[in-house]
């Protein structure tokens, strides 16, 4: 259970937070661990300097499909294969270089940043034309920052651990209730391919 | 919720304030669970259900030549679901010289997730997008 701390917030989304007191079986969402060394404060001083758009949650698009117009994530019906830098990674060098460890696993098909501003609010909703598996790598979250699953409780963003969510398929929700930005990172990835398939699905065959 | 304690305790039964904003309307009954609750005639209504038990399926009939713009259930604005309400010939809409009737469950917040959820699977987007609109 959740109480927000304002009633700023639509009352689906308080009720959501007050009342489902489900917890997670495992199935929408899930730590992963990813298999290289990197510093959140050092991606966060980069990330607090990206160029956002004004989105109510700030977006900045920063890998994809080449030659193509923001597909707002990595659809389902995508048959791309070349996938780029979508700004100058210049300036940023510590998140170029955790991209390139990205790849080094397996290609990445889709990465945007999003800061959330304090009290901010993602309604309920689900993604269905999204590629469904999406790893969220928090760079701050901050005392009240939620990210909640319908019937599979909130996910755990303690000590900044990466999870692996499924947004297509289940409705979720995320509330800022802080003072404070809150700052996240998200990426698809080929998760057919070996190196991904074993980070996401260890036990799988 | 104003039917209990918000409180960890599951509810049992429910009075949520129903309210709904009509586009065009002449005079027009309002029924729940095939009760009257009102004979009105203003584009816009709010009032308090009677008791309601919780996950048991209830009904809302606005019975005139309406078309319903807006419906808010417990606060809750519940979107593009006014276009899922039953219309006399049996079709789905939210406009009718007759009747429109929606379905509704209490707490509001989880039949509403649970509905969103259903509708917006990339399954059954799969089938609006071939056979179009597909009745629940």
């Amino acid at each position: 259970m959740t109480i927000l701390n304002t009633d700023l917030y639509p009352k689906l989304i308080r009720d959501f937070f007050l009342f489902d007191h489900s917890v997670s079986d495992g199935t929408a969402h899930k730590p992963v661990t990813l298999p290289f060394a990197y510093d959140p404060t050092e991606l966060l001083q980069e990330a607090e300097q990206l160029p956002y758009d004004d989105r109510p949650v700030n977006r900045c698009y920063v890998w994809g499909p080449t030659a193509q117009s923001d597909p707002g994530c990595d659809l389902l019906t995508s048959t791309d294969t070349d996938y780029t830098a979508q700004i100058d990674l210049t300036p940023y060098p510590k998140i170029q270089s955790f991209i390139d460890s990205l790849n080094a696993v397996g290609p990445i098909t889709y990465l945007t940043f999003k800061r959330m501003k304090p009290r901010g609010y993602i309604m309920p909703h689900i993604d269905s034309e999204c590629n469904p598996h999406k790893i969220y790598v928090p760079l701050s979250w901050p005392t009240g920052s939620e990210f909640k699953m319908f019937g599979q409780g909130n996910i755990d963003f303690t000590d900044l651990k990466p999870n692996l969510i499924n947004t297509s398929d289940v409705i979720h929700s995320v509330v800022n209730d802080s003072d404070e930005h809150r700052i996240i990172f998200s990426f698809y990835a080929d998760w057919s391919h070996p190196g991904w398939k074993q980070i996401a699905w260890p036990d799988s065959k | 919720m104003v039917g209990g304690k918000e409180t960890a305790a599951p509810q049992q039964m429910s009075i949520i304030s129903v309210q709904f904003t009509l586009k065009t309307a002449t005079d027009y009954t309002v029924l729940l669970d095939g009760e009257t609750i009102v004979e009105h005639s203003q584009p816009t209504l709010e009032f308090n259900t009677p008791i309601l038990k919780d996950h048991r399926m209830h009904t809302l009939d606005i019975r005139g030549s309406v078309q319903v713009e807006s419906l808010v259930l417990d606060g809750i604005d519940t979107e593009y679901y006014t276009h899922h309400g039953f219309v006399s010939d049996g079709a789905r809409g939210n406009s009718d010289n007759n009747n429109v009737r929606y379905y509704f469950q209490t707490p509001v917040w989880k039949w509403f997730l649970e509905w969103k959820q259903h509708d917006n699977s990339k399954y059954r987007l799969i089938s609006k997008a071939h056979s179009g609109f597909l009745p629940l």
